[in-house]
C-alpha cells in the first residue's frame, strides 16, 4: 500500500466516523429515494428478517411490528425494504488450508456478491491468517475489491475472532447516509492465534448494528464463536461440506439480506444506557422473526 | 550454532506449524527370556560406523557425517543399539564374552542374549579398545578415571551427534529416515493452524540421545553436560514447535528442581492448552496403540501453572516464568494474582519482547479487573514497543468500540490493518515458541562446553 493510499484510508475512516453511531443515528439522509431518520433524536435500528415457511415476507409496515424494548413495547417509525444501501464486508479465511480449489471458490463466491451489488451499496475486503488485513476499505468501486481478491495468498494461521471484529467494525461504519452493515465470514477452521478472545469480541457486537453470517466447512470442531456470534448479531451460519458451491451460498445469505426490514424506533420509558433486551414479533401471524438479541445503549 | 539456523527457526515460529512427538507405548514390567542370533555379519560394522561418524561430526553443523543412517534398514539400527551397550560393556572390561541387553518393546521388555560370531566380537573388541585408549599412549594402563572420561566422551558425543540429527530433520534440511527400529520410533502428530494432518514416524534420535546420556557416568543427574544438555535441548524444541512431554520426563527424573527444565516444561504444557493444540487434538485420528500425553485445556493451563509456581520456588528472580504464570493465571481466572505478578514483570523486564508481554498480559488483567483507563495505557504502551504489531491495537479497538466510540476503535485498527500482512511484527504470533529464542545459542555454549573440556 502507497503512503498516498494510507492517507485516504485515514480520511474515509475519519469521514465515516465523524457522525455514525452504532444506534444512535444523527445523520439526514440527503437521498430521496432512501427513508429519512430523524437528526435529533435517539433512534435504535433493528434489522429484522420476516420468513413464512422458509420464504421472506414482503409489504410489512410499521404498525404490522410490534417491537419490546426491556419488555417496554415501542411505536415503530419506519420500516424500509430493500431501499436501504449495504456495506457488505467479505471477511475470508486466507490461513495455510485455504488454498488450491478452495481459494479459487472463495474468490470465485466474493465476486459473485460483488456482482450483485447496487450503484448505491459498499463494499470491503478483510483477510485474516495471523495477520489481520483490511484490503479493500468500504467503496462502492467493486473493480477495487477484485483487484485486492486477485493479491491474496494464503499462509499462516487463523485469527477468526481478530478478523471478524475488524470486519464488524468495518460493516458498522457508515458516511453521511444510513447503511446496512453486513458481514460475511468464511473460515474453514478454529481460531489458533487471536488475541483478542471470544468473549470480548461477543461483548462487542451488542454496540454494533452490523449483522453477521459466517460459512464454514463442516468438521470435527464445532464453531462455537462464529455460531455465537452470527447468532447475537442477528445473522446466520452456514456449514458446508465442500467450497464448490459456495457462490450460491454467498449469494443467498446477500439475497437473504436485501429481503431484510430495517426498523426504526425511538427509545420509550426504558432507561437510557445499558443492555436492552429486544424481542421482534409481528402482530397477528404466525411466521418466523430473526433479529439481534438486543442492543448496548450509551449513558448520555 | 550457525546463524543461518538461527534465521530458520524464526521462520518457522512464524510458519507455527505445531508438532506434538510422543513415543509409542510405554514399556512394561513384563520381562521375557528368548535367545537370540543375530547373523548379519555387518552388524559390528555398522557400529564401527557409528563411531566414526560421531568423532568426525562437527557439533551444530549438518555434516556428511549426519548421513551415516541414510542406508541403513530398520534392523541394522535396532542392532546398533543392542552394540552399543555391548561396546560400553567391553570399554570398562575388555574380557567380557557374554552380553545381554534389555530391549525395549511395546507393553514389555525382553532380555536378549546377544551372542556374536567371531568377526563380529573382533571387530567390536577393536572399537572399544580404540574408545578406551583415546589420549592415553598405548603402554601405559589406563587409569580408571581416563577410562570414565574417555566412556562418557563417547556418549556426550553421542548425544550431541543425534541431537544434530533431530534438529536438522525438523528443520527440514535433512529426510526423515527410512530405518524405524521398534523401541526407539517417534510418532509425530503434524498439526499446522489447529487441524491435524495424520502422524510420521521416524527414528527417536532425541530418545537415542537421552538414553545414551542415561549412562553417563558415575550419574548423569550429577552430571553438568547433561543437565545444560537438557535445559538448552528444551527450548530448542520450543523454538522448533515441537511439543515432546517425554523429554521433561525422562529430565526431571534427573533433575527434578532444575529451574529452566521446569520453565520450558510450564511452557509446552502452556503450549498444549493453546487453542491450535487442542483443536487439531480434536480433529486427530489417532492409532490405539501410540499415547500423546495432551489433556484438556484446564488440565494442561493447571500443570503449567504448577510448574511456573516450581521454577519461581528454585529461581525467584525468573522474570519469563513470571510472565508466564501471570498469563496462565489470568485465563484461570485468578485476575488479582496474575494483576500483582505481571505488575511487577512490567518493573522488572529490560527485553523489548519480555516488556511487550508484560505489558499487553497486564493489560488484558487490568480489562478483567475493570481498570479500563489502565488497560488502556499498557496497550498503549505495547505499541510503542511494536508500532506494527496489531494486537495491542485491537485491543484499543475493542476498549474504544465497546464504549460506543466506534471513529476510535476504526482509526485504531486503521493504523495497522491496512499494512501488508508480511510487514507486520507482532510478537505475540511467536509467543509459544519465545522461550526458545535463545536456543541455538543456548545449545552452541553447552556443546562449547563440552569441547573445551574434552580436549
Amino acid at each position: 500500500m502507497t503512503r498516498r493510499q494510507r492517507t485516504q484510508r485515514r480520511l474515509v475512516f475519519s469521514v465515516i466516523f465523524a457522525i455514525s453511531a452504532l444506534i444512535v443515528i444523527s445523520v439526514s439522509s440527503a437521498r430521496p429515494q432512501t427513508p429519512t431518520f430523524s437528526s435529533r433524536l435517539e433512534v435504535v435500528r433493528v434489522d429484522v428478517l420476516v420468513t413464512e415457511d422458509g420464504r421472506p415476507v414482503r409489504g410489512l409496515k410499521p404498525s404490522d411490528f410490534d417491537i419490546r424494548d426491556e419488555g417496554v413495547a415501542q411505536t415503530v417509525d419506519i420500516v424500509s425494504f430493500e431501499e436501504i444501501p449495504l456495506n457488505v464486508v467479505l471477511a475470508m479465511d486466507i490461513s495455510d488450508s485455504v488454498s488450491g480449489d478452495r481459494l479459487d471458490h472463495l474468490r470465485g463466491a466474493s465476486r459473485a456478491v460483488l456482482d450483485r451489488l447496487t450503484k448505491a451499496d459498499q463494499a470491503g475486503l478483510v483477510s485474516f491468517n495471523n495477520a489481520v488485513e483490511v484490503r479493500a476499505d468500504l467503496t462502492p468501486d467493486t473493480t477495487r475489491v477484485r483487484s485486492a481478491l486477485d493479491d491474496v495468498q494464503p499462509s499462516g494461521e487463523t485469527a477468526l475472532v481478530d478478523g471478524s471484529y475488524a470486519a464488524m467494525v468495518l460493516a458498522q461504519s457508515s458516511g453521511p447516509d444510513v447503511r446496512r452493515g453486513l458481514v460475511i465470514v468464511f473460515t474453514d477452521g478454529a481460531d489458533t492465534i487471536s488475541w483478542l478472545t471470544p468473549d470480548r469480541v461477543l461483548d462487542a457486537s451488542r454496540r454494533t448494528d452490523a449483522v453477521v453470517y459466517g460459512v464454514i466447512v463442516r468438521s470435527r470442531n464445532k464453531p462455537t464463536f462464529l455460531h455465537e456470534l452470527s447468532d447475537r448479531t442477528g445473522g446466520g451460519m452456514v456449514e458446508i461440506e465442500s467450497t464448490k458451491d459456495l457462490a450460491n451460498r454467498f449469494v443467498a445469505i446477500l439475497d437473504e439480506f436485501r429481503q431484510r426490514y430495517l426498523v426504526s424506533y425511538t427509545p420509550r420509558g426504558v432507561p437510557v444506557g445499558g443492555w436492552h433486551r429486544l424481542d421482534v414479533r409481528i402482530k397477528g401471524r404466525k411466521v418466523a422473526v430473526k433479529a439481534r438479541a438486543g442492543y448496548l445503549a450509551t449513558d448520555r | 550454532m550457525s546463524a543461518g539456523i538461527s534465521t530458520k527457526i524464526v521462520r518457522l515460529g512464524v510458519v507455527a506449524s505445531v508438532f506434538a512427538a510422543a513415543h509409542s507405548a510405554s514399556p512394561r514390567a513384563q520381562s521375557t527370556t528368548r535367545p537370540l542370533e543375530l547373523k548379519r555379519p555387518s552388524r559390528s560394522e555398522h557400529l564401527r560406523q557409528w563411531v566414526e561418524a560421531i568423532e568426525r561430526h562437527t557439533a551444530g553443523e549438518n555434516d556428511e557425517a549426519l548421513g551415516v543412517f541414510d542406508a541403513w534398514r530398520p534392523d541394522d539400527f535396532d542392532k546398533l543399539t543392542i552394540d552399543i551397550n555391548t561396546l560400553l560393556a567391553l570399554i570398562s572390561d575388555p574380557s567380557l564374552r557374554t552380553f545381554s541387553y534389555q530391549q525395549r518393546g511395546p507393553g514389555r521388555q525382553t532380555l536378549i542374549h546377544v551372542v556374536y560370531s567371531g568377526s563380529d566380537l573382533r571387530l567390536i573388541l577393536e572399537v572399544a579398545r580404540t574408545v578406551r585408549g583415546r589420549g592415553v599412549p598405548d603402554s601405559v594402563i589406563i587409569p580408571p578415571e581416563r577410562l570414565a572420561k574417555n566412556r562418557n566422551h563417547l556418549l556426550k558425543r553421542g548425544a550431541i551427534f543425534h541431537t544434530d540429527i533431530a534438529i536438522e530433520v525438523r528443520l527440514g534440511n535433512r529426510s526423515r529416515s527410512g530405518a524405524v527400529p521398534e523401541g526407539f520410533e517417534e510418532f509425530t502428530l503434524l498439526m499446522p493452524d489447529g487441524r491435524s494432518l495424520g502422524m510420521a514416524a521416524d527414528v527417536g534420535h532425541w530418545e537415542f540421545a537421552r538414553s545414551l546420556l542415561d549412562k553417563v557416568g558415575p550419574a548423569a543427574a550429577r552430571d553438568d553436560f547433561v543437565r545444560a544438555w537438557y535445559g538448552a535441548t528444551a527450548a530448542y524444541l520450543a523454538a522448533l514447535n515441537q511439543l515432546m512431554p517425554g523429554h521433561f520426563t525422562r529430565g526431571f527424573r534427573l533433575f527434578p528442581d532444575d529451574a529452566p527444565l521446569l520453565f520450558f516444561a510450564g511452557c509446552l504444557h502452556e503450549s498444549l492448552a493453546a487453542p491450535r493444540v487442542q483443536e487439531a487434538m480434536q480433529s486427530a485420528a489417532i492409532p490405539s496403540n501410540v499415547k500423546f500425553d495432551v489433556s484438556s485445556g484446564r488440565t494442561e493451563l493447571r500443570d503449567a501453572e504448577s510448574l511456573f509456581r516450581k521454577a519461581l520456588k528454585v529461581q525467584p528472580d525468573h522474570l519469563e516464568a513470571r510472565i508466564r504464570l501471570g498469563r496462565v493465571l489470568g485465563l484461570r481466572g485468578e485476575h488479582a494474582e496474575a494483576e500483582t505478578l505481571l505488575r511487577k514483570a512490567v518493573d522488572d523486564a529490560r527485553e523489548p519482547l519480555l516488556q511487550y508481554y508484560a505489558k499487553l498480559f497486564l493489560g488484558a488483567e487490568k480489562e478483567a479487573l475493570g481498570d479500563r483507563a489502565q488497560a488502556r495505557d499498557l496497550y498503549e504502551d505495547a505499541t510503542m514497543l511494536y508500532p506494527e504489531a496489531q494486537s495491542p491495537r485491537l485491543a484499543l479497538s475493542l476498549l474504544s468500540a465497546v464504549d460506543g466510540r466506534h471513529d476510535d476503535a476504526l482509526a485504531t485498527m486503521a493504523v495497522v490493518l491496512g499494512l501488508p500482512g508480511e510487514r507486520r511484527n507482532d510478537p505475540w504470533w511467536k509467543y509459544y515458541n519465545s522461550q526458545g529464542r535463545n536456543a541455538p545459542e543456548a545449545l552452541g555454549a553447552v556443546y562449547m562446553s563440552f569441547l573445551n573440556e574434552d580436549r
